[in-house]
């Protein structure tokens, strides 16, 4: 029973509206046996979401989404009980500041910015969540 | 929405991005290696910040990047999503048939994640008509910079040939074409060069010199543009947005196509809308790529299609704008698609027949005839069944905050 908990897969939601990126992070973590459910807006992430259907083990969440922001895509996240531990990995384009960096971390597991994206760095992340 | 995160994202979606959740279950991988020993999670690059929660991650000592590697597989012929766009055919620019053949991706399994070189076979568009369009991807750089472009300053560079109209019907039977003009890269990679990227530790609190960093809210949201990310999906075989020039240009055709046939039946005009958010959307996407493309179309202005060019320069400057409001009555793309079609109402004002320089027909700029364009674009932004909040976007973009402006003496709501 524990191993083939151990050989179910992960689900990771990745929240992201550039199809460039959707993709690039669905490979990488498909590398990790995990099943990956694609968003393109803020909108579908919130439905999705409340569905409830699934429960993720890991999400990825732009911040600039259209229609519905990250922000209260995280809002949501956290406010529910079900998914107020799940692990948010923020995947923006936006330059933060040492300040920013440190208030968000407060709500979310890890940061990574898009300028400064290395396959090292992301794997790393990835190892450590999946 | 704080403002340091307005504008910063990367916009590509398209069209079929408002349609579908996907799901996809994959097949597991072959077995991971066990993890080194050792902490070597932390020295995963300057890009990650750690948080403190949910989840109950691991420690740095339980798992080990190194344990699993990540080969670029070989680039697929074609990728990317539809996007409307790209069923314009583009005029006078062909890809040189002799161009250097693309090499498949060398693999070096000692390499696992960031190949070290990168370059790319050049691309040379050759003209058919008079005024080049040349695309030359520059040589080896972490950053890819913008392609060099030239296209002429009369702006007819690659624009439909007089007699010849795309009209719907023939759009429709278009096939999607590779929306990247930009080859898969040929890659070599080394080992010395992938040493040379120090890797630095994580921190969950920022350094000193972090927290002395000016604020974001002070920083231009275009500083950082996300070319190596781009460089990555490139080594993965995904397709990434073109180039700014190629996506100007595009929207330029588009553009002028939408317009030419917007003066069609009603029955022919159920794809104009879709044409419409295709090209916000692309405009979107060089928004949040290129920190130039202000400068670019400013330097570009074309003396000729001023109505197309107007067209363009609004929708770019309202999108960007609209980006930093969170609570829109409407999405972007709609301010977008109002922006475009806003002064279309000229082209059903001119008498030569349809006219891209739009309002230069009409020399007094306040008399009746000139205000009239606002009702007839509304006109039109109705006959292709546009979304309300469109048309009323259309409808009152000659209003002013004093109330003086046209045909209504429309006043802003109280605040």
């Amino acid at each position: 029973m524990e191993g083939k908990n151990l050989m179910e897969a992960k689900k990771v939601l990745i929240v992201e509206d550039d199809k460039s990126l959707q993709q690039l992070i669905k490979k990488l973590v498909e590398l990790r046996n995990a099943t990956v459910t694609i968003v393109g807006s803020g909108k579908d992430a919130n439905h999705i979401l409340k569905e409830q259907k699934n429960r993720y083990d890991l999400v990825f969440l732009d911040l600039i989404l259209p229609e519905v922001t990250g922000w209260d895509i995280l809002e949501t996240l956290r406010a529910n009980p079900k998914t107020k531990d799940t692990p948010v990995v923020i995947f923006t384009g936006a330059i933060l500041s040492g300040k920013e960096q440190a208030k968000m971390l407060t709500k979310v597991s890890a940061i990574v910015e898009k300028s400064k994206f290395t396959l090292e760095a992301f794997n790393a992340l990835l190892d450590r969540w999946l | 929405m704080p403002c340091w995160i307005v504008g910063c994202r990367l916009q590509t979606m398209r069209l079929s991005d408002h349609t579908n959740i996907k799901k996809t279950v994959v097949a597991p991988p072959p077995a991971r290696p066990p993890a080194a020993p050792g902490a070597q999670l932390l020295r995963a690059g300057n890009a990650i910040r750690y948080g403190g929660i949910a989840g109950g991650p691991a420690t740095a000592a339980q798992k080990a990047p190194g344990a699993v590697k990540i080969t670029p597989p070989a680039p697929s012929a074609k990728s990317g999503g539809f996007s409307m766009s790209a069923l314009i055919k583009k005029k006078n620019i062909t890809q040189a048939r002799d161009a250097p053949p693309v090499k498949p991706i060398e693999q070096e399994p000692a390499v696992a994640e960031m190949p070290a070189k990168v370059t790319y076979a050049p691309v040379i568009y050759t003209p058919q008509k008079t005024v080049p369009v040349t695309v030359t991807p520059p040589p080896v750089s972490p950053n890819r910079p913008k392609p060099t472009a030239e296209i002429g300053r009369d702006g007819t560079g690659a624009q439909t040939p007089p007699g010849k109209t795309l009209r719907l019907p023939d759009l429709m039977t278009k096939k999607s074409v590779s929306p990247s003009p930009v080859p898969p890269p040929n890659i070599s990679a080394k080992k010395e060069a992938v040493a040379e990227a120090p890797p630095r530790i994580m921190e969950s609190t920022p350094s000193p010199t972090q927290a002395d960093a000016p604020a974001a809210a002070n920083a231009s949201h275009y500083d950082k543009a996300p070319a190596g990310i781009y460089e990555i999906c490139r080594q993965f075989g995904i397709a990434v947005p073109e180039d700014s020039t190629a996506l100007i240009e595009q929207a330029r055709a588009c553009l002028v196509t939408v317009f030419e046939n917007i003066l069609l039946p009603a029955s022919e005009q159920y794809m104009i809308w879709p044409m419409i958010k295709s090209i916000a959307s692309d405009l979107d996407g060089i928004i949040a790529t290129d920190a130039t493309v202000l400068n670019f179309l400013h330097r570009y202005r074309a003396k000729k299609e001023k109505l197309v060019w107007h067209s363009l320069y609004t929708a770019i400057l309202a999108m960007d704008l609209a980006k930093n409001e969170k609570n829109l009555s409407c999405s972007v793309y709609e301010i977008g698609g109002a922006a475009l079609l806003h002064d279309a109402g000229f082209l059903i004002q001119t008498t030569n027949g349809f006219d891209t320089n739009g309002f230069d027909n009409i020399a007094d700029k306040k008399s009746p005839e000139f205000h009239k364009h606002v009702g007839k674009s509304t006109e039109l932004a109705r006959r292709i069944e546009a979304p309300d909040a469109v048309v009323t976007m259309i409808a009152q973009h000659q209003g002013r905050l004093d109330g003086q402006g046209y045909p209504k003496n429309l006043s802003p709501p109280p605040v």
